[in-house]
Parts: structure tokens; C-alpha cells; sequence
């Protein structure tokens, strides 16, 4: 599993930086100096650039008093920045100190030995190349008076700098010119103590310096395959393994400081499993682990939904539509959801390595926690939590609490704060809201959300949670209350947010019947419809419908409930005389309505159940009856213009029951409550000449109720 | 200042909020721990601890649901109506914006209504129903309001108003509690505005939504009386004699016949008081019953000598104050009804005028002039009685006003011999003929002077009578009735020597 690790900068290993670094910054400083000519270095050295050409081009022509003053600007632009100059301006100055040492000796002018002289001091290892015989022995002259030789010899052989230069471990092995005088010959290398060596140069001589690295700890590199994987030795996370440019195994990451002993290491990836290590350090060495390979964990979820195409996201990020199959879900808790415009579905969980699991996501009609509220020290996440889990069971409602960002989000960019709904439904709220501004902040809120619909939560003791549900297009919201710590209170609170919406439509004989004491079945009091089609007359008492007895109007309703509308049935009849009669009744399908305000009732979940059911009507009573229901939801909510458009959807035809004049009631209250009184007045008015219409199916005549509202309405 | 000072200020301000806290703590368990007490029926320690609650922690957030639970058992329980009122006042002062106010306006109102049927007190009563809407329009007691208010109304003959409250409360709350009884109030008003139809449509709503309540079994009791009188009767004879044996299998000289309120039917011959339901525990002994009644609490009384003897509690000696003579007992008393105050109103054989006493038995003034022989009084107060001269029904106002009288012949009905006479739950009124039962629309009855309209509106003027029952040979010798509350007749045949049940 280990090995010794080659000692050197040229083994595949990322050593301390300062190694990669000095060999290229050496490799740039071997570059021959030679300037190219019209390609200024640098934008700063132009100057000297330009002005380095017109003196060599002059100097090629032997003019040489007219070259002087061009090479002059060169250095006196360049020398001055010396220690800062790239490269390449660099050179330009040895190759200007040395073009003006030659012009000046063949001037004969003073500053020959000058100019070689700085020359040397920037290159010593410069050559008189192609110098005439006197100008070289000038220049070699100079050289010998001011440059030594050098070999120094690194234990171990790694790069180092001198006087702060970098060289590699390979230039610092051959012979170096150097300028006479005290050096210093420093390294750094993880396990060694760093070196930092003062050695001396005498002119004309080769010195000989020997620099030995004292080794204090180990170093280990470590690879693993994957990539990417958190290195954590001794409970320290030590980096991350790097990509290598060959796919396959990372690059080695190199942990040093390492002491002799016994070291564990945890290699640690997401969706892999952890895998632990234990390797022992006899001595400071350089050490390499075989290349490591991580396991990986990760589930299989199969998930299902009631609805194609839904979208699936894994920790809020999308990863298909429905039906898939998700298999690389790393191992560890997860929230699964799938969302469509009509509903979500979510899963949190904790999954294994290897687990593979089918998800059933039934869509709920979904309501984001925006706001939780929560006095003491209970965290909002882990309220929210509990809020969730405890409404878990609310079969068609899902009540979740959304993920930060996504809240944060939404909320900053409807510039509300994260309590607008509580707070401003609470007690003494200094500016509540007006239903419309509320109706758009929540409907702009729980669009940003793919929501529903919103819902705040708070409570003063973490126990005691008020629920506020708000749809998208709701001004008004339910508020339900439970106790967190009373499995009884939150059970009752889910299921009556989960509760199935009343029936809609119903089979009925649309015939007045009541119980009469002494006289067992349901006794007819007024027939309209198919009681009066099937010949039932007021004072007859219906003791039989199909094969079932009717002892009392509640068990005719039970049987009501159990029929098929349209579908015609037996029926016995015991007449005023005490006579039997038979008769065949056809029940008919008929709209029913939704009471106005029944605290059972959660209408901002009814509001969304309801356009779903015009929606999916399965027939013109159904729809007919979704539409005045959903009228009926939006008065209740105060959305009088939604209900007015609802409950002009409506196509009932005049009659008993549930009809056209339960409509036009039902429109004259909605438009008096936003007083638009001649409409109201013409809608009552046809009301009140409806005299079999009901406000439900077994609700009061509409026609007194109309009348009498006429009486009291206002312009 | 000093730190030492700053320290100090926040000790005291910690131990004042430790101390509050404390205080609420113990009030809340003080109020729990009575409302325990009460749930288990002992309600002196729970009244005990109520007290405390107000007393200790007035400050605490259950100090005005201990007075609204203290108003609650003086009011209901303990019959201590002053005392309730005086809890009520309190809430409505001191804890005006608590949840507790809107109940105790309705306490209060139900304390008016209480007292009598009076117009000071029904308009006394409205009024602080009608208040819970205006100041808590968002309370939950707002429909039970809503519903009271309506129901003062009814009692006020306003049934347009009485009526839109009502349906407020079913079309608005209808799941509500309070929905039953507005449903409940709604069929009262319907079957006086001349719908029985409708009448019986609404009171069945009572028995489909809220089947268990007590309200569904009074709404079945009334749908059955509308039912006979206006659709049974319509094409045939309303009422069927029962086959089954009621009573004692020989009912010689039965005088009168009384049904309590919890459904009790007791009935008095020349020497015993007997019992012919089963709900009405043990019948009191008497030796020379004459008449029986019932009391302002629904209690049984007996009618004899010069005495009101109710089943619990002292009787109550009825003497006629004389001027400078010694007070004249009542010795034939044949009639007695109590008022919704409580008070008496009383007929003598030998006197030619009812007399009214208070609820103690101490004389007040003659109430009426007339000679009745029996009486009856309905929810407002009116009384009915036979009038032994002309045999005529006489229908007097609470003042004692003769405003209407059912003449023994009229176009389309006849009687000779009437007997006794009833109210039902819808002011109908019943006379026993010796062989037959009528039944008359008050309505629809003419009034005799100029007095305050029996209905408002006034329905058309048409036959007063609704029913007939007199099967041949069905009512040979009828001497006395009384009727439950699903209308069924109980009757005393002399000469059949039985107690009939019609139905």
C-alpha cells in the first residue's frame, strides 16, 4: 500500500510550490538575450525598445557618436528599475550596457569597463561573443576582475534559490558564474527544515559549496480514484485530490508534517462510501499510497406519480420528469419532490447505499411555508418541520416548508418581509392589508414557489401552532388551530385539510319530505320534479325505494346517497288513506351547494379543488355545479368579481332545487356586497320569480329570500 | 446612575415578570381545577374556585371566563338571575374586549328574555343580542346572537326581522351550533307568516343536519303537528285513534289531563293525581285534585282546595284580599296558568273575574273580568278560556284583554258542549267539544276590539278553522285533554271510562 516516493521536483507529485515555481521562472531567466526587434517586452519599455533599434541600426553602420545618445536612453530608461524588469527588458539593457561598451571603445571614449562591468552585474555568465579581439580582451578583462565560479551541491538535489533567484535542482548541479562576493543559498521542502546557506564567490576562482537539507517529518502522497476526494488525516482535513489531465486515478496529494507514529486517514467523497486507513511512519521519509479507490454509495429510487410528466427534483435541483428512475442517489437524507402546476408530492429520508426503493408520488395540493413564527428558543426550520410532519397525513393537502434559498428568493424579490401573513393577520397589526393587495402577494408568492398557495405558522410555546392557508388567489385565509404536542389535535387538523370536498352533485327526488312521529318512512310535504314525475303527492309517506325499507328521512337519504341518478327504482308509497301504491321513481342528478361558512370547511383548499373540477367535469351538471360552487367559494373568500364571472359559467335551467334562480340569487348577493345595485336588483328579481329554486338541494326557497332582500336593498 | 441602581431595577422588573408569571400560572390551574369540579357536578367547589379566579387574578387572562362560568351557573343552575346579571356586568366593564363579552351580552339577553315575554324585556333582550354583531363581528358567538336576536323578534311578532336573522344564521352559519335553532326559529316564523309548508321543510333541515340534538327531536314534534293540521287534514281526518291502552285500564271522572315539558302526561281524577308516561317519576298525592297545571320551571302542579301545590316546594294558599275583612281563600279553583314572569293567573267557580297573583301566591289584582272554566296560555302570554255563559273561546292579551273569541258556530265548524282548551306550539287553539276535537288559527280568528294584531302580517281572513277530529263514535263523552309536544292528544272519554291517545 506504501512506498518510498521518489525525491525530486520531476516526479509526478505536487511538492511545495515553490519547486514548480523556481523552474520556470529559471527556465525563463536561460532564455538567450536577444531583443526582437520592433516587439517591444513591455508596453513601459517601447521606448528603449525603439530606441535600442536606431542605435544598433546606427551602430551596424559604423556610426557610432550618433548611436551613443539612442543607447544612452535605452539604459537610463531601464537601469533605474533594474531589480523590477521583466525579462525581456532585462536583456535589452545587457544588450544596450554592451553595444555602448563597444561604441565607446571604438570611440575611444571613456566608460568602456563601466558598461561591461553592469553588464556582468545583471549577466554574470555573459559572453563577449562576437566582440572584436580588443574589445573582448577589455570585456574579458573586466569579467575576470569582478565574476567567480560556483558548484553547489543540494543534499537532497531539489531546486533552491540564490540571492532570492530560483534554480532547479538540475542548473544548480553545473558550474554557475556568479558575481564576486556574499551569497545565499536557500530551499524549502516539506519534511526538511528550510535552508537558508551564506557562501562566497572570489573573482577569477571556482568555489565549491556543499548545502545539506536536515529531514524532520514525513510526507505521504495520496491518490484516490476518483477525484475529488477530502483527504482528512489525523481528523484534519489535509485538501481535496485534484483532477489529473488523464482520466482515470487524481493527481497525488501530498501531506507532509507528518511524524513518525501511526496516522489514520479518511478518504471521503459524496456518494462514496468513507474509506479508512491506517499507515504507520518509521521515519521521515517521502511516502506514496497506492491509488486508492473509493466505493460508490448511492440508492435507486423508481418513482411513480399520478400524473406524467411532473417534475422530479432532488434537493431542489430537477432530475427528470415522471415516471423515472433515479440510481445515483448519494446515500444520506434527501428531499424527493415532484411538482406540477396542480399539485406536489415530497419525500424526505434518509437513504442507504444500495437501497433501491419505489416512490408512489401522489400529487397534493401544496401550500409553501412562508412565514413560522416561533417564540423561545425553537429554530423556524425545525418548527417548520414539525408543522410538516405533523400535517403529514392530510391526505389531498400538503402543507411544506420550502427550501431557504427558494423562500429568500421569492420573498426579496416580492419585497415582502418573511412575516407579511402572520404578522399581518395577527392581533393589532398597525396596517393590515386590503384582500386585494393580500390576494396578489400571495398568488405572485405561491407562483415563484410552484405552490398552491401559501401558509404561515406560529406559535408562542412551539405547541400551540396556528395555521393560516392562504390560495393563490385568495384575499381571505382559513385559520386552523392545533397543539403539536396532542397527537389527537394535529390528526384532527390534518384531516380536516385533507377531507374530501363535499359532494358537488347528487341523485335526488328533488320532493320535500319529513319525518312525522308516529308514522314510520318519509312523508312527502311537496313534490316537484321526479317525486312529482313518479306521482307523489303531499301526505304520502315513502316506506320503500328499490328493495330497501325507509323507516325516516335519514335512511331515505342514506339510500339516496348509495344510488345512481337516472336509474329508475321501486317505490312504495303508504297514501293519506292508510292505502299502499307502487310507483317507479327515476332520481336525477342535481348541483348542490357548498354552505357559505362552515368552519369544517378549509375554502382556500376548496378554491383550488374546485378549479380542478371544472377542469375534469364529467358532465354539464358537474360542471355546471363546480362553477356555482367555486362562485360560491370566491364570495366566501370576498373575490366578488371571480364569483360574479364564476356563477355567469353557470348554466342551470330554471326548476326545483339547486337552479337557475340559486344562481341569480346567489349574483344579487354578490353584487350588492360590491354595490353594483341595478344588477343586483335585476339578479334578486329574477330570483324571486323562481319559486322552486333553492339555495341548496335541500336548503330554503331562494324566491322569500330574494324578495326579502329586495326589500332591504339600498342604492 | 449606578450600576448597583441599574441591577437593582432589573431585579425588581425580573421579579415583577417572575411574579406575573406566576399569578397566571396559578389562575390558569385554579380554572381548570374548577372547571373540572363543574364537569363532574360538583359545582360548590367549582363555584368556589371561579370566585377565586375573579377575586385572587384579576389580572389573568381566565379571570373573565371564571365570571362568564360563574354568570353561566347562576343563570342556568342555580336560577339566581340578579346575581347572573350583576356577573355579566361586570365582564361587560372590566373585560369588554375579552372573548368572554360577546357571551355575556348574550347571558344578559337570555336574562331579559327570562324574566317575561313582556315587550320591556323582549326589546330589552334584542338589544343585547343584537349588540354581539355590532361590537364582535367576528366572535363566535355571533350566529348564537344572531339566533337569539331572531328568536326575540318571533316573541316580538316581528317575523320579517325575526325571519332575516334567522336566516342569516342558516344561510351564513349553518354549521354552527346556534344553525339548529335558527332553523328551529325560521319554521316557528314560517308557520305563523302562513307557510307550513315551508314551516315543515325547515324544521326537517333541523332533524337532517344536527339528527342527535334536542332541537331535532322538538323540530320532529312540530313538523308532525303542522303535518296533521295541513296536509292530513286536507283529506281526512287529521288525527288516528290509537289502539293502545293508555293509562289505568278504567279512568272514571278524569278532570284534567297535563303534559310537562320533558313529555310527562299526568292526569287527575276526583281523588288521586296518576301518571300515564313513563318519564315523569313518581305522580304527588293528592286527595281532591281539581285542575292540574304546570309551573314557570316545567314542574307539575296540582290544583287543590285553595292551594297550588307544585312537586317540589311549599304550595302556594290563594286568598282574595278584603277590605277590612279577613282575606277570602279560593276554594274552587278550576283553572290556574303561569305567565312567562312566573306569575298566576288563576279561576275560581265561584269568582266572576281571573285574578292575578305573583309567583308567591300574593294576590296582585283581577286580571280579567269573565267567567272561564278552563284556560290555556301560549308563549305570549295570551290566554285562552272557556267562557261559561256564552261557551265561547275567549282569547285574551296579557293584559287580560279579550282580544278575539271563537264563537261555538261559525260557517264551516260547530261545537255545543266545549270542554277544555289547549295551545299548541304554534298558538293553535284546541277545544274539546264532548265528541270532537277543533282546532282553530288564532290568526285567522276576529278580533274583538281594537287591540294590537295577533299576526303580523295578518294573513287573509278566511275560516279560522284548521281541523276537525270527530270520528263517529271515536269521542263519546270527552271531559279533559292536553296535548305533548309532537300534538298528540291525550283525552279523558267519561263515558268510555279510558284515557284515548290521538295521533
Amino acid at each position: 500500500m506504501i512506498a518510498r516516493r521518489r525525491s525530486s521536483c520531476s516526479g509526478s507529485v505536487r511538492l511545495v510550490a515553490v519547486c514548480l515555481a523556481a523552474s520556470g521562472a529559471l527556465a525563463a531567466a536561460a532564455q538567450p538575450a536577444v531583443p526582437a526587434a520592433g516587439q517591444p517586452a513591455s508596453p513601459a519599455s517601447a521606448t528603449a525598445q525603439a530606441s535600442f533599434n536606431e542605435g544598433k541600426r546606427l551602430y551596424d553602420r559604423a556610426q557610432y557618436p550618433q548611436a551613443l545618445p539612442f543607447l544612452d536612453t535605452v539604459i537610463a530608461t531601464l537601469a533605474p528599475a533594474l531589480q523590477a524588469l521583466p525579462p525581456a527588458d532585462r536583456d535589452l539593457l545587457v544588450e544596450a550596457y554592451k553595444l555602448r561598451g563597444r561604441a565607446r571603445f571604438n570611440e575611444s571614449l571613456p566608460g568602456v569597463e563601466d558598461d561591461f562591468a553592469a553588464l556582468l552585474a545583471i549577466r554574470p555568465s555573459s559572453v563577449a561573443g562576437d566582440m572584436s579581439v580588443r574589445t573582448e580582451q577589455v570585456f574579458n578583462n573586466v569579467k575576470k576582475r569582478l565574476v567567480g565560479q560556483v558548484r553547489l551541491t543540494m543534499t537532497p538535489a531539489i531546486d533552491a534559490t540564490v540571492d532570492g533567484r530560483s534554480y532547479t535542482a538540475d542548473q544548480l548541479a553545473q558550474p554557475m558564474e556568479m558575481l564576486a562576493g556574499e551569497h545565499t543559498i536557500a530551499a524549502i521542502r516539506m519534511g526538511y527544515r528550510p535552508l537558508s546557506q551564506p557562501f562566497t564567490v572570489v573573482a577569477g576562482q571556482m568555489t565549491e559549496v556543499t548545502a545539506a537539507m536536515e529531514r524532520v517529518s514525513a510526507t505521504i502522497a495520496i491518490t484516490t480514484i476518483p477525484d475529488g476526494v477530502e483527504v482528512i488525516v489525523d481528523n484534519i482535513p489535509r485538501g481535496v485530490t485534484a483532477k489529473a489531465a488523464t482520466a482515470g486515478q487524481s493527481e497525488p496529494l501530498i501531506v507532509g508534517d507528518l511524524g513518525v507514529g501511526q496516522h489514520i486517514v479518511l478518504l471521503r467523497r459524496a456518494c462514496y462510501k468513507d474509506l479508512p486507513l491506517t499507515f504507520t511512519i518509521n521515519q521521515p521519509e517521502d511516502l506514496e499510497l497506492r491509488p486508492q479507490q473509493l466505493a460508490p454509495a448511492v440508492a435507486t429510487a423508481k418513482i411513480e406519480a399520478s400524473e406524467r410528466g411532473a417534475a422530479i427534483f432532488v434537493d431542489g435541483v430537477e432530475r427528470g420528469r415522471t415516471p423515472a428512475e433515479l440510481n445515483a442517489i448519494c446515500e444520506g437524507p434527501h428531499l424527493i419532490e415532484v411538482r406540477s402546476s396542480r399539485g406536489r408530492f415530497i419525500d424526505r429520508r434518509t437513504w442507504g447505499a444500495g437501497e433501491n426503493a419505489t416512490i408512489q408520488a401522489e400529487l397534493r395540493t401544496s401550500f409553501a411555508i412562508v412565514s413560522a413564527s416561533v417564540a423561545g428558543s425553537v429554530l423556524p426550520a425545525a418548527f417548520k418541520a414539525s408543522v410538516e410532519r405533523a400535517l403529514g397525513p392530510a391526505g389531498r393537502v400538503l402543507v411544506y416548508a420550502p427550501g431557504d434559498a427558494e423562500l429568500e428568493k421569492a420573498l426579496s424579490e416580492e419585497t415582502v418581509p418573511a412575516d407579511w401573513l402572520a404578522a399581518e393577520l395577527g392581533r393589532g397589526a398597525p396596517r393590515p392589508m386590503t384582500r386585494d393587495t393580500r390576494r396578489d402577494i400571495g398568488r405572485k408568492l405561491a407562483a415563484r414557489l410552484n405552490a398552491q398557495g401559501v401558509a404561515a405558522i406560529a406559535s408562542g410555546n412551539a405547541d400551540q401552532v396556528t395555521l393560516t392557508l392562504l390560495a393563490a388567489g385568495s384575499g381571505d385565509p382559513d385559520v386552523l388551530a392545533f397543539d403539536l404536542r396532542d397527537p389527537a389535535s394535529y390528526g384532527r387538523a390534518a384531516a380536516q385539510l385533507g377531507a374530501p370536498p363535499p359532494p358537488l352533485v347528487k341523485p335526488s327526488i328533488e320532493t320535500s319530505v319529513i319525518d312525522v312521529a308516529d308514522s314510520p318512512g318519509a312523508a312527502v310535504v311537496r313534490a316537484n320534479g321526479a317525486g312529482s314525475r313518479a306521482g307523489l303527492m303531499p301526505g304520502d309517506v315513502i316506506v320503500s325505494l328499490g328493495s330497501t325499507s325507509i323507516a325516516s328521512v335519514g335512511e331515505l337519504r342514506s339510500k339516496m346517497m348509495s344510488i345512481q341518478a337516472n336509474t329508475p327504482l321501486d317505490l312504495q308509497v303508504r297514501t293519506l288513506a292508510g292505502a299502499s301504491k307502487a310507483a317507479t321513481l327515476t332520481p336525477v342528478l342535481v348541483a348542490d351547494t357548498l354552505p357559505m361558512r362552515d368552519p369544517t370547511l378549509v375554502y382556500n383548499r376548496l378554491l383550488i379543488d374546485l378549479q380542478e373540477a371544472i377542469r375534469s367535469a364529467g358532465g354539464p351538471v358537474d360542471e355546471a355545479s363546480a362553477h356555482l360552487n367555486l362562485g360560491i367559494v370566491h364570495m366566501r373568500l370576498g373575490n366578488w368579481d371571480d364569483a360574479i364571472r364564476e356563477l355567469q359559467q353557470v348554466t342551470l335551467t330554471d326548476g326545483p332545487g339547486v337552479s337557475a334562480g340559486t344562481v341569480d340569487y346567489l349574483l344579487g348577493v354578490a353584487y350588492e356586497a360590491i354595490g353594483r345595485i341595478p344588477e343586483a336588483q335585476s339578479a334578486l328579481t329574477k330570483a324571486s320569480a323562481s319559486e322552486q329554486a333553492r339555495l341548496g338541494d335541500e336548503g330554503p326557497l331562494v324566491a322569500p329570500l330574494a324578495r326579502q332582500k329586495l326589500r332591504t336593498l339600498r342604492p | 446612575m449606578s450600576r448597583a441602581c441599574i441591577a437593582g431595577i432589573v431585579l425588581l422588573a425580573g421579579a415583577a415578570l417572575l411574579a406575573q408569571t406566576n399569578e397566571e400560572t396559578l389562575a390558569q390551574r385554579q380554572f381548570l381545577q374548577a372547571r373540572s369540579f363543574a364537569t363532574q357536578g360538583n359545582y360548590q367547589e367549582a363555584l368556589g374556585d371561579y370566585q377565586r379566579v375573579v377575586d385572587t387574578y384579576p389580572g389573568s387572562s381566565v379571570a373573565d371566563n371564571a365570571l362568564l362560568e360563574l354568570a353561566r351557573y347562576y343563570f342556568e343552575i342555580g336560577g339566581d338571575g340578579k346575581r347572573a346579571a350583576s356577573l355579566v356586568e361586570q365582564i361587560k366593564s372590566k373585560y369588554s374586549t375579552t372573548e368572554s363579552a360577546p357571551e355575556a351580552y348574550i347571558i344578559a339577553g337570555r336574562i331579559a328574555l327570562a324574566n317575561s315575554h313582556q315587550p320591556v324585556d323582549l326589546e330589552a333582550a334584542f338589544a343585547q343580542f343584537d349588540r354581539v354583531q355590532g361590537l364582535f363581528p367576528d366572535a363566535p358567538a355571533v350566529p348564537s346572537a344572531l339566533a337569539h336576536a331572531g328568536e326575540a323578534r318571533r316573541l316580538q311578532r316581528r317575523l320579517p326581522d325575526a325571519l332575516e336573522r334567522f336566516r342569516r344564521v342558516t344561510t351564513e352559519y349553518d354549521t354552527s351550533p346556534a344553525a339548529a335553532a335558527a332553523h328551529l326559529g325560521a319554521g316557528m316564523v314560517l308557520a305563523a307568516q302562513g307557510d307550513p309548508i315551508g314551516a315543515m321543510e325547515e324544521l326537517q333541515r333541523v332533524r337532517n343536519g344536527w339528527p342527535e340534538s334536542r332541537e331535532a327531536a322538538v323540530a320532529l314534534g312540530r313538523a308532525s303537528i303542522l303535518f296533521r293540521l295541513y296536509i292530513r287534514a286536507k283529506s281526512g281526518p287529521p288525527y288516528a285513534l290509537s289502539p293502545d291502552v293508555i293509562g289505568p285500564p278504567r279512568a272514571d271522572n278524569v278532570r284534567a289531563l297535563v303534559t310537562t315539558p320533558n313529555g310527562a302526561v299526568y292526569y287527575a281524577t276526583e281523588s288521586a293525581v296518576g301518571l300515564l308516561t313513563p318519564n315523569g317519576g313518581r305522580p304527588p298525592v293528592a286527595t281532591r285534585p281539581r285542575a292540574l297545571t304546570v309551573d314557570r320551571a316545567g314542574r307539575l302542579v296540582v290544583i287543590e282546595g285553595s292551594a297550588l301545590r307544585p312537586s317540589a316546594g311549599p304550595p302556594r294558599l290563594l286568598t282574595i284580599p278584603q277590605v277590612g275583612k279577613t282575606p277570602r281563600p279560593l276554594d274552587k279553583i278550576d283553572a290556574a296558568v303561569v305567565t312567562s314572569s312566573g306569575e298566576w293567573l288563576v279561576m275560581d267557580e265561584d269568582e266572576k273575574a281571573i285574578h292575578r297573583f305573583d309567583a308567591a301566591g300574593v294576590h296582585q289584582a283581577t286580571w280579567a273580568t269573565a267567567r272561564v272554566s278552563r284556560m290555556a296560555i301560549n308563549e305570549f302570554d295570551e290566554v285562552a278560556g272557556i267562557d261559561r255563559d256564552s261557551k265561547s273561546i275567549l282569547i285574551f292579551d296579557p293584559a287580560g284583554k279579550v282580544i278575539a273569541k271563537v264563537a261555538p258556530k261559525g260557517p264551516d265548524y260547530e261545537y255545543a258542549n266545549p270542554e277544555d282548551v289547549a295551545f299548541d306550539a304554534f298558538n293553535h287553539v284546541y277545544v274539546l267539544d264532548r265528541t270532537a276535537v277543533l282546532v282553530f288559527d288564532c290568526s285567522k280568528l276576529p278580533r274583538a276590539a281594537a287591540g294590537p294584531p295577533v299576526r303580523t302580517p295578518a294573513p287573509a281572513a278566511n275560516s279560522p278553522i284548521v281541523a276537525v277530529y270527530g270520528e263517529a263514535g271515536a269521542i263519546r263523552r270527552g271531559s279533559a285533554f292536553t296535548l305533548d309536544s309532537a300534538g298528540r292528544i291525550y283525552l279523558a272519554d267519561d263515558r268510555a271510562q279510558k284515557i284515548q291517545l290521538l295521533r
